[in-house]
């Protein structure tokens, strides 16, 4: 098991570490062994490689939400993770997606990272695929607004816009 | 193009190496357990360091005598196990022994192996063992630390962890002498997933019984904004009169005291005994019958005496109630702290 493991968790720790921090960075580290973890002790068998995605992203988003339940962390002040960005663009986007609230940020991530559509989006987080694709709209025009950056935004966003956005 | 630009700032985020060889001496660790209870992974360091090499050199042959929490770490970081050196320095207080097995100082970061037994055998070490963040490196220097399991042997009663630490300012951990040390731990902890808990928001819709008290804080959503969070998480507010515990609460050591609607929020109320010596918690969600989660919309903590509150609130429609159950995860602790002054002092030696 131990060889699989390893391969397991070289290949999935970076999405499940990026999807983690999209979520609640400060824990990032938390969730990624917590996932890591639940997986060991399901040994969920996976259809296709999607359906493997579709369970890490599902978990991740989970065990942030279960951060909620210990005191000792509630009452531990995170630390502050500081990365030295390569460009200032980098540094302002990350800024910027911090001020969205995380529902958005996973949309977001998954959308423009994972390259999911909406409705595998939807399925994985749980949510209806209307409602996932006004959270995307919705994040989009809280992302134009925060960068100042609108005819640029608007441009680039607009490039990715998904066909079936009605949001 | 915003999706290259998400994508150029994402790849930069990745987990550090010490993260993977922790997660992987974790997991690792969880299926040992599973396989073959109390199974030791105690190596003479000579003979590891000897394994260190020869992996390093060549790690196809990785084989079946190498033990799994070393197999794993080569797997991920080969030329980094052969870097702990020795301590093997040992103190006791109050029945249990604290030994320093081994450390590996590089750069800003020290990774230090520890383990704690019961010479008494009053079992309370064990497999659930928490160092509850009382553990200190004495240098002077702010830092980040970590902790994780690692093993435990049930015929010895001494259970391992892994210990990294950090230094807040990226100096260098070098020179001198530091001290390990721990001042309490936690054991005899047990978890519990996905209980449901019956009949728990029956009476839910009555009247609601109130009173106000001083909140100590709470969770809440990221999207709110700091005003939002002080409002709702600060000063006096209103929550439920805690009431007799529900009668069929399954967890011992938590207990559910109320539920009922608070200005058309659902309001929830469980009560964590004896919390300072325990670190009793949970979390709940609600549960429709086709396995809908909602979750709650904030939590507020205020602590009384002994026991520590948590009242969830939640934002489900009275009407819609009697579609849900109450489910939770919980973690208690029947053992609690134990409490002593252990300390080892080292020399530092930073890995060539």
């Amino acid at each position: 098991m131990s060889d699989a493991l390893a391969g397991v968790i070289a290949r999935q720790g970076s999405r499940v570490y990026r999807m983690a921090w999209s979520c609640c960075r400060a824990e990032a580290d938390d969730i990624t062994q917590e996932v890591f973890l639940r997986y060991l002790k399901k040994q969920p068998n996976f259809h296709d490689e999607e359906h493997r995605r579709a369970w890490f992203i599902r978990v991740t988003v989970n065990c942030c939400n279960k951060l909620w339940g210990s005191a000792w962390r509630r009452k531990t002040v995170a630390l502050e993770e500081t990365l030295a960005w390569e460009t200032p663009e980098d540094s302002e986007l990350h800024d910027a997606l911090q001020q969205l609230p995380p529902k958005y940020r996973e949309v977001i991530h998954l959308y423009y990272y994972e390259d999911m559509p909406t409705a595998d989006i939807a399925a994985a987080l749980h949510r209806k695929d209307a409602t996932v694709r006004t959270q995307l709209t919705r994040a989009r025009e809280l992302l134009r607004q925060i960068l100042k950056e609108e005819d640029d935004v608007s441009r680039t966003l607009s490039a990715h816009e998904p066909s079936d956005c009605t949001g | 193009m915003f999706r290259e630009r998400y994508r150029h700032m994402s790849r930069q985020i990745a987990p550090d190496d010490a993260l993977l060889r922790r997660t992987l001496q974790t997991a690792q660790v969880q299926e040992n357990r599973k396989q073959k209870p109390a199974r030791r992974i105690l190596r003479p360091m000579a003979a590891m360091l000897a394994a260190c090499l020869c992996l390093a050199i060549a790690m196809p042959a990785l084989a079946a005598n190498v033990e799994p929490v070393y197999e794993i770490l080569y797997a991920v970081s080969p030329a980094t196990a052969q870097f702990f050196m020795p301590v093997n320095k040992s103190c006791e207080d109050n029945g249990i022994r604290m030994e320093v097995e081994s450390a590996y100082f590089h750069g800003d970061t020290a990774e230090i192996y520890v383990t704690m037994c019961d010479t008494e055998g009053k079992g309370r070490i064990d497999e659930t063992t928490d160092l509850f963040d009382s553990y200190d490196i004495n240098r002077p220097f702010d830092s980040a630390c970590g902790c994780s399991f690692v093993d435990y042997n049930a015929d010895t009663q001494t259970a391992r962890f892994y210990i990294t630490i950090q230094t807040m300012n990226g100096e260098p951990i070098d020179g001198g002498k530091v001290t390990f040390s721990v001042r309490e731990f936690l054991s005899g902890k047990h978890e519990y997933e996905d209980v449901e808990i019956p009949g728990a928001l029956d009476t839910a819709a009555g009247h609601a019984r109130t009173r106000t008290v001083e909140i100590d804080g709470g969770g809440y959503p990221d999207g709110w904004t700091e005003e939002e969070a002080e409002e709702k998480l600060s000063g006096g507010q209103e929550v439920l009169a805690t009431g007799e515990p529900y009668s069929t609460f399954p967890i011992d050591g938590i207990d559910l005291t109320g539920t009922c609607y608070i200005d058309g929020q659902l309001h929830i109320q469980l009560a964590m005994r004896n919390v300072r010596e325990t670190d009793n918690h949970g979390f709940i969600w609600l549960e429709g019958a086709d396995g809908t989660r909602v979750e709650e919309l904030y939590v507020v903590m205020f602590d009384e005496d002994t026991t520590g509150y948590y009242e969830y609130i939640f934002d489900v429609p009275v009407d819609e109630l009697a579609a849900y159950s109450l489910h939770g995860d919980f973690v208690t602790c029947d053992t609690g702290l134990t409490k002593g002054n252990w300390r080892v002092t080292f020399p530092l030696e930073q890995a060539e």
